[in-house]
């Protein structure tokens, strides 16, 4: 029909010429209808990839016919449709690129794939599905038109299709809306009542369709999870992947990278030697313009040195301690000038009358060598002047310019030039491309564990475990917004609740703890020693070429052949990969430890009595009332120092705090908190909880049940079955909190180091105990007594730590709340609107009354 | 996918034989707004904009949920209004609305610098999509006076209904050229505003597409009309997300999370400044109109978005305005003459040595960079494609083909298809 109409209007014969429309006469008689082969395809919620796929293939063809003037409007329409995709692939594409981490890069491309997920899913699942469900009618049928073009059936109400339906379409269709069975001229009735329920439900579409971007974020809310973790393990496998692959995708942009340093450092060069071009200097005839032209050449100054600096790191590195270390040695690398009292008379020669050299007094003459040997030029220049000028005023127009050199030169001056450098540059830059790349792939492995950055692994660990911990604190809503604000009290309270309950006790700990134990696995020794041996490597291998080319200092600033490695890159990044892991580790002890603080504390005053017993062995003399109320107050002390103290708390024993405690008192404090008995509670949770105890035990039995001893065969077919049951154990733990053998004793011997690190590092010096002070020295700067590591064992007070977890959570909440609750009620009352649709109306209501009135 | 329903087809188009006053009078329920779009483009574009938006959230919704028999693909295009204009409100409140919410102004100033942005985004986003749009049809226009644009007032007979049985007619506004299976050719002839002959408008068009003295110039161009419709839809279609695209990329950079936006206070100082005018005697007649003409010497926020918009596209391209700086100064004055000479005798590098240097030591790869730029330059390669495209005729034979020398039908078939 449409063809016809097409045609007819296409080809109509011009007005002027419509006296005989040639159509009539030829064609009369011959027009007859061509077979339709129009047909609806089967209604399905979704379409298959391959359905995708097949339009966009059709749709990249009509482009290329539309952009030569060929289309119809329902090709435009899809054109349409790709070009939006197109638009916002360019959005995400450009975001992508322009964010630097991952996770964020990630989303750009969640987000678009959600947005048209949400724009095709909101209609199906809250109108179209419904609808079809109640009434039979799929709002959005499609239909292969004759010229194989697939469409939308309903899309146009005054387009009526609804011929297309089969038989059993409108039978099914008719029995869902209840039509009756009688009713004459029923199945038109039907495709009326068909046509109308699409016409409403396309109206609900458009209305509420709005709410995608709605949809979409709560979308992305819920995968950005998923994505991250992915990310974390990818990042992770593909590190590993660069560090035991010597060829690896990083040669790709470091071969980039590689061209642009060697292009820059040949252009600066270029640039420098167009730039002493310019001075258009006549060719130098006397030593003096020999002397202005070689010293007119420009020096490289602090600023130069540093951008040269930059280009050979190229920023890859990562270590402002190269970068500072290269920018000196090109600094320091110049050769002084030698100035001589012959060097003066040859540059002057011929500019001023040489007679008042003869003429000089000897006292003058020492005064001269006294400047040269200083390299103060400004007072031979002034004696000079004044004599020239008093005898040849004539000659002085030259001179007065040397001598204004003179003034502001230096003995020791910096005399590098970039002609000097220009070998060693191009060494250095060839040595710095292998280390630039094995630099990036060493970064690359830190950083996918412990790089300060969202999406690595220490990151997503530390939103675990404190994920955890707020869960296993039990907060009402009330309590995470108070907390969120900083109501410290509420810590408190909950860590007091969760001590005086048995069951929650145990989970949390278990929680918290197995956690740790993934940490400690993860940043392990395995972890640690990869990356000091690699450091080693590269480090080793880039000092050896600075050593050739002449920079020793920045050599030995690179690492050094001794064992003390203070001061060097190398060091530099290996202590800061140890600090950054021993932070984080002691900040999720530090909770183990309020949470063993708090409960030995509500556990029938055992916390004050064990201070009491410390205390009455460090102080015999004092009498037991005293002693009683100095461990009731270290009680509160102890719970306020775990909540609450930094570092500068354990070095100022804790005066700043309010709290006055005499050196027992803080040394009775520090005890408790890290010696012996610390987490001893978290211990017990652990050894508790772990249910193949019993095995060891079993063992026992069998070996003495009869008297004789096991043969090995025996005992190795025990233990088989054992470590069958182990491995069971290990695939349910997550659910009923047992932790295996191998795990808890694992944890428990990790627990163990880290309470003796932060004895022997901290509590006892802290708390008097050692004197001896470990000096460090880390990028150069020193640390006395461990600052660095103290700080980082101290951990961070567990007031920030969940105040700031508190904060993400409550903002989380507050937005899904907010928009998660918007989006519901969009969609319910979409829901509800799709249930008065469909319905019949007036007219419909009286067909059916008078087919019934009639029989 | 704007497909003419058939109730749509005026009948009158379709009847070859009549004479010239019964055409007029039949196609006069149809008008072509070429006067008023001429006269004044933006008005009538406003009053047409009006009329949509309003009956998109009021007449049209309400027809479509009855299940209206005379509801209509148009109604349904025209409601697309709702969802583009809450879809958007949707999209900058999700990252705006929640923010007060937060509890620390930290979280509240992240939230808000980035709602800014997004925003933005949204609104650069609809802005270049429009105004892309007439880089192409703009030039097209111009050269072959096809102007795809040109609306025209469409009378609808409704079929009565429950409800209404009595006000049957309707008034909806298309586009001559929307429809390229179906372009309303009719509208042109005997159209007064392109001269006193029936082909005046056809005639136009044909000496535009360089053809002199030709009879039966409707039939002559009709296909190339269409032929430069499709190509402009197209390329106006396609470079339209991609400007729209550039605009949320310009939205993305940094200066715009300082934008202040503050309306409280704007609306104030404009208030302020409308009294200040009342109680001056010249200009106490007219207060708000000469206010908003003064809006520039007391409210900055258009001359801050200017200047943040420039800073944007600068950062997006990675323009290094030191570098035109360098080309506007190379005419050295004789002071930095001097200067040169100056560092030439205390050895220091020059100015511009050093700034290249500094450019040598940031050069690399920078995906970010490569990023807007491949953006913005597919956007404007696209768009001058699409220039290209349109303005110039490919295929000069197409259309020479009279009525008489092609029958319509073909006699060897003896289907066509339904």
């Amino acid at each position: 029909m449409t063809n016809i109409l097409n045609q007819a209007l296409n080809k109509q014969p011009s007005f002027n010429q419509q006296k005989k429309p040639a159509f009539i006469l030829d064609s009369e008689g011959k027009i007859k209808p061509m077979e339709d082969k129009g047909r609806l395809l089967p209604s399905k919620i979704f379409d298959s990839p391959s359905e995708y796929a097949k339009d966009l293939k059709k749709d990249i063809v009509n482009i290329k016919k539309a952009a030569n003037g060929k289309a119809n409007d329902h090709e435009l329409g899809r054109i349409n449709d790709v070009a939006i995709k197109l638009g916002s692939l360019g959005i995400a594409g450009y975001l992508c690129a322009k964010n630097p981490l991952k996770l964020n890069k990630a989303m750009q491309f969640v987000g678009f794939g959600s947005f048209f997920a949400a724009m095709a899913l909101f209609p199906k699942l809250f109108i179209q599905a419904p609808l079809r469900a109640r009434t039979g009618v799929d709002i959005h049928q499609k239909y292969i038109d004759s010229q194989n073009r697939k469409k939308k059936l309903f899309q146009d109400p005054q387009y009526d299709l609804t011929d297309l339906y089969s038989r059993e379409d409108l039978d099914r269709i008719g029995k869902k809306l209840k039509v009756d069975e009688n009713l004459p001229d029923r199945d038109n009735f039907i495709k009326q009542r068909a046509k109308k329920t699409a016409t409403q439900g396309n109206t609900l579409w458009m209305l509420a369709a709005g709410s995608s971007p709605i949809f979409s974020a709560l979308m992305c809310n819920v995968l950005e999870k998923g994505v991250n973790k992915t990310i974390e393990k990818g990042t992770m496998t593909y590190a590993d992947y660069n560090l035991t692959k010597k060829f690896n995708p990083f040669t790709f942009p470091s071969r980039l990278v590689e061209n642009f340093s060697k292009k820059s450092i040949e252009k600066l060069v270029k640039l420098h030697e167009k730039e002493n071009q310019t001075k258009n200097l006549p060719k130098a005839k006397t030593p003096f313009e020999h002397f202005i032209q070689k010293n007119a050449e420009q020096r490289i100054t602090p600023d130069v040195a540093k951008y040269i600096s930059k280009i050979l790191t190229k920023k890859t590195t990562n270590s402002a301690t190269i970068e500072k270390e290269i920018e000196n040695a090109i600094l320091s690398s110049g050769q002084p000038e030698i100035l001589t009292m012959g060097f003066v008379k040859n540059s002057l020669k011929g500019h001023i009358n040489e007679e008042i050299f003869k003429n000089l007094s000897q006292a003058q003459k020492d005064t001269i060598n006294n400047y040269l040997a200083k390299g103060e030029m400004k007072g031979i220049a002034d004696i000079l002047a004044k004599e020239s000028s008093a005898k040849k005023p004539q000659q002085m127009k030259l001179a007065k310019q040397f001598f204004e050199i003179l003034k502001t030169a230096k003995k020791n001056e910096d005399m590098t030039t970039i002609s000097n450098l220009k070998q060693a540059l191009y060494k250095l830059n060839v040595g710095m491309i292998d280390f630039r790349r094995d630099k990036k792939i060493l970064d690359g492995y830190i950083s996918s564990r412990v790089g300060e950055k969202s999406g690595t692994y220490i990151a997503n660990q530390w939103n675990r475990f404190t994920t955890s911990a707020l869960k296993g604190l039990k907060l009402s809503s009330k309590e995470l917004k108070a907390l969120s604000r900083g109501d410290i009290s509420v810590l408190d309270k909950k860590l007091t609740e969760i001590a005086t309950n048995e069951q929650a006790y145990s989970n949390i700990v278990k929680d918290l703890m197995l956690h740790i134990d993934d940490y400690e696995k993860v940043t392990g020794k395995h972890f640690t020693d990869t990356v000091a041996n690699k450091s080693k490597e590269i480090c080793e291998n880039l000092s050896k070429i600075f050593r050739t080319e002449g920079f020793e200092d920045a050599a030995n600033k690179i690492t050094k052949k001794t064992v003390n490695k203070a001061g060097t890159l190398e060091n530099e990044i290996n202590e800061n990969v140890k600090t950054r892991i021993l932070g984080a580790k002691s900040s999720f002890y530090r909770f183990m430890q309020a949470l063993d603080i708090y409960k030995r504390a509500n556990n029938n005053n055992q916390l004050q009595n064990e201070i009491f017993k410390i205390l009455k062995q460090e102080s015999q003399t004092i009498p037991d009332e005293e002693l009683k109320s100095s461990a009731k107050k270290l009680v509160e002390v102890c719970k306020k120092a775990v909540i609450n103290a930094t570092t500068t708390d354990q070095v100022e024993k804790f005066t700043t705090s309010g709290y006055e405690l005499s050196r027992t008192e803080y040394k009775a404090l520090m005890k408790v908190l890290y010696g012996e008995d610390s987490l001893k509670t978290i211990k017990n949770v652990i050894t508790n909880s772990n249910k193949t105890s019993g095995i060891i035990k079993q063992l026992k039995e069998v070996k003495n049940s009869d008297g004789s001893a096991n043969t090995v065969k025996e005992f190795f077919k025990i233990m088989k079955n054992k470590i069958k049951d182990l491995t069971n154990i290990r695939a349910i733990k997550v659910k009923n909190h047992t932790i295996n053998l191998n795990e808890s004793s694992r944890i428990l011997s990790n627990c163990d180091a880290y309470k003796k690190e932060a004895n022997q590092k901290l509590a006892n010096w802290a708390g008097g105990i050692t004197t001896e002070l470990q000096h460090r020295v880390v990028n150069d700067k020193t640390f006395s007594a461990n600052a660095v590591e103290r700080n980082a064992l101290t951990g961070k007070p567990l007031k920030d730590m969940i105040q700031e977890a508190a904060k993400q959570s409550y903002n989380s909440k507050t937005w899904l709340k907010i928009w998660g609750g918007a989006f519901a009620a969009i969609a319910g009352i979409t829901l509800i609107a799709g249930l008065f649709i469909g319905r019949k109306g007036e007219t419909e209501k009286e067909i059916e009354a008078q087919s019934k009135k009639n029989g | 996918m704007n497909v003419s329903s058939i109730n749509n087809i005026n009948r009158g188009h379709a009847a070859f034989g009549k004479n010239k006053t019964e055409e007029k009078k039949e196609h006069g329920n149809d008008k072509l707004l070429v006067e008023e779009h001429t006269k004044h483009p933006i008005k009538t574009g406003l009053k047409i904009q009006a009329d949509k938006f309003s009956k998109a959230f009021t007449t049209y919704p309400k027809k479509g949920l009855e299940g209206s028999k005379n509801a209509n693909f148009y109604e349904f295009l025209t409601m697309g209004m709702v969802p583009y204009l809450t879809g958007s409100a949707a999209m900058i409140g999700v990252f705006n609305l929640a923010s007060k919410f937060f509890d620390t102004p930290s979280a509240v100033s992240a939230t808000k610098g980035l709602g800014k942005q997004m925003g933005l985004g949204v609104v650069l986003y609809g802005i270049g999509k429009t105004l892309s749009k007439k880089l192409i049809e703009t030039p097209v226009k111009w050269k072959y006076g096809v102007d795809v644009n040109l609306p025209y007032k469409k009378k609808i007979n409704e079929l009565p209904e429950e409800r209404n049985k009595n006000n049957l007619v309707s008034y909806e506004y298309h586009k001559a050229y929307e429809s390229v299976d179906f372009p309303r050719w009719d509208l042109f002839y005997d159209n007064e505003h392109y001269g006193p002959e029936r082909n005046s408008y056809y005639d136009m068009i044909a000496k535009k597409f360089g053809m002199e003295d030709v009879k039966y110039s409707d039939q002559q161009v009709k296909d190339k009309i269409r032929e430069k419709v499709v190509q402009t839809k197209v390329f106006s279609s396609i470079t339209s997300f991609l400007w729209a695209a550039t605009g949320v990329a310009i939205a993305a950079q940094k200066p715009w999370q300082n934008l202040i936006i503050n309306p409280k206070t704007r609306v104030k100082n404009f208030t302020k400044h409308v009294k200040q005018v009342k109680n001056s005697t010249k200009g106490a007649q007219k207060g708000v109109l000469e206010s908003v003409k003064q809006i520039g010497k007391y409210d900055f926020f258009a001359k801050d978005f200017v200047k943040k918009f420039a800073q944007s596209c600068k950062e997006l391209l990675y323009i290094d305005s030191s570098a035109l700086k360098r080309i506007k100064t190379k005419l050295s004055s004789p002071e930095q003459i001097k200067t040169v000479e100056q560092n030439l005798i205390t050895k220091k590098p020059s100015e511009k040595f050093i700034k290249e240097c500094k450019k040598l030591s940031n050069k690399g790869p920078n995906v970010a960079k490569i990023a807007g730029r491949t953006l913005v330059g597919l956007a404007v390669g696209v768009t001058l494609l699409g220039n290209f495209k349109t303005l110039f005729d490919f295929n000069n034979n197409r259309g020479n083909k009279s009525q008489g020398a092609s029958p319509i039908f073909d006699e060897n078939k003896e289907k066509v298809v339904c």
